[in-house]
């Protein structure tokens, strides 16, 4: 028996069927790569769980040694320090890349009917890969971190009825130890990776069923048909994405490798502290409203985040000849704009 | 009713119950009982401390005052979040969010919610004399040495 039959007869899979469900139908608009940035993320997932991987070979998940750990990582073992570094930018890179990747849903409105839910689990995606982030950072165990997660468990802490409790679960205990950071190892690279690859499954999913949105474009009518292929036509685009994305890793990596600030110290808060760009904006809402407001504020804003695609619905009903919604719209991502840049110059 | 239903009722509640109370201990893992208790803190000789000045106990993250009168004690954790204060010229500047707060501990400005706790410093039974982050006094209280 050749190997070929072999293997067809020991794992019986239908070829003609892999290659429809590979050459699912894409709208012609994602030839233009900046529609289609949904991809990125996903890989910049894949990325993460691979350098991810390799940094757990040596990361010590204990208040006493975690921060040697790292510096262990980033000065004695062999290329250590590219692999964090490009966990770390990967992660930026990642969240820059969500945030665009949902404005331009956003902005072309696709999560309206029957796609709501779909913005729904994109909101939970985004969220978790917040979470990502801040539990991330946290490992490094240097002051940054502490002082993060001193703020961040005190922020679940002021939240309404649940606050106390939902600290306490975080923390492990009243105070931040060695319950803490086993719990934001385990969050970190357990249930969180878990998590999201369910979601992202799950708006993978939906995405095909529904089949991508598709947007029009001066141009476009000269095509007779009005979709192509994902394999090999889409991924090829995306090919394209990932190599640039993969050299702009590389250089960013080279060029500003992940340092190492001073190890925790539990009773000295650094004079400036600041946790990483992407929470900025919530950094300085904290800074002028009163803990109550600071905190409902994200919560609320959030809420509305995961109704929008209904509240669109409301004011379109509403108001069918305004783009009411547009323009609130516009006013959140600006003010959000404001706050982050605000934070940046501001102390 | 009949022995049968009620036996199966019986069955049912009682299986429920187990199910709850399952599901509540395996819960119930996950909030370590972590023994908080606030001990005191001896504080030695109170003429070792700078008159005048606010002294920062860094193990204890409190601030010690002294002037020729007697010695008062302050929490120098933040009450918006809980970063560690710093001394300011006239009272004390949270590094994180940037409260502010007077000699007396009351908020000035910031997101802060509460004022800072001054805590009870007495001589304890054997002699020596120590702070109490457990009991928490007006501003105005000093232990008094002289
Ligand atoms: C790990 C995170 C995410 C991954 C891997 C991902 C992946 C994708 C991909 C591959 C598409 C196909 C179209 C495109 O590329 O633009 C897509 C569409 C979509 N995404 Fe995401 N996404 C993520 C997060 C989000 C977030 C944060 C939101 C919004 C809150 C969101 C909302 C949507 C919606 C509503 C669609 C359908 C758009 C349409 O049909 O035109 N996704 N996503
Ligand atoms: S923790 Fe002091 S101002 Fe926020």
């Amino acid at each position: 028996m050749g190997l070929k039959s072999w293997f067809t007869e020991s794992f019986p899979v239908d070829t003609d069927t892999l290659i429809t469900l590979s050459s699912e139908p894409i709208p012609n608009h994602l030839k233009r790569w900046w529609w289609g940035l949904g991809g990125t993320p996903l890989f910049m997932f894949m990325i993460q769980v691979i350098t991810g991987l390799m940094l757990i070979f040596y990361y010590i998940p204990d208040p006493d040694k975690a921060y040697q750990s790292v510096e262990y990582i980033t000065y004695t073992s062999k290329f250590g320090w590219l692999i964090r570094s490009i966990h770390r930018w990967a992660s930026n890179i990642m969240i820059a890349a969500l945030l665009l990747h949902m404005l331009r849903v956003f902005f072309t409105r696709t999560y309206r009917r029957p796609r709501e839910l779909n913005w729904m689990f994109g909101v939970t995606l985004l969220i978790l890969t917040l979470l990502f982030g801040f539990t991330g950072y946290s490992l490094v165990y240097e002051q940054m971190s502490y002082w993060a997660m001193k703020v961040g468990t005190g922020i679940a802490g002021a939240t309404p009825f649940i606050g106390p409790w939902l600290a306490d679960f975080i923390r492990g205990g009243s105070e931040i130890g060695q319950n803490t950071l086993t719990r934001f190892f385990l969050f970190h690279i357990a249930l969180l990776p878990f998590i999201t690859l369910t979601f992202v499954g799950l708006h993978l999913y939906l995405i095909r069923t529904h089949g991508v949105s598709e947007l029009k474009f001066p141009g476009d009518e000269k095509s007779s048909k009005k979709t192509y292929p994902l394999f090999p036509d889409h991924v090829y685009t995306e090919l394209i994405i990932v190599t640039f994305i993969l050299i702009l890793l590389v250089c960013l990596s080279l060029l500003f490798p992940a340092g190492l600030g001073e190890p925790a110290n539990p009773n000295v808060t650094p004079l400036h502290i600041k946790p990483e760009w992407y929470f900025y904006p919530v950094f300085r809402w904290l800074k002028i409203t009163n803990l109550r407001v600071g905190v409902l504020g994200p919560i609320i804003f959030i809420i509305l985040l995961y109704l929008w695609p209904f509240i669109d619905r409301f004011f379109e009903k509403r108001f069918p000849d305004r783009e009411i919604t547009f323009w609130i719209g516009l006013a959140g991502f600006l003010t959000i704009m404001v706050f982050l840049v605000w934070e940046i110059f501001g102390h | 009713m009949k022995r049968r239903n009620f036996i199966r009722k019986t069955a049912v509640s009682l299986a429920s119950l187990a199910g709850v109370v399952a599901v509540v201990s395996y819960l119930r893992q996950f909030f370590p009982r972590l023994a908080g208790g606030k001990r005191r803190i001896p504080l030695g000789d109170t003429a070792h401390f700078p008159v005048d000045t606010y002294t920062f106990l860094e193990e204890h993250n409190l601030f010690v005052y002294r002037d020729y009168e007697g010695v008062k004690a302050v929490s120098a954790v933040c009450t918006h979040l809980g970063c560690i204060l710093e001394k300011s010229t006239d009272g004390f500047e949270c590094p994180c969010h940037g409260s502010c707060y007077n000699d007396q501990g009351e908020v000035l400005s910031g997101p802060a919610p509460r004022d800072l706790s001054w805590y009870r410093v007495s001589r304890a039974a054997d002699g020596k004399v120590v702070i109490d982050p457990g009991t928490i006094v007006s501003a105005g209280d000093k232990f008094l040495t002289s």
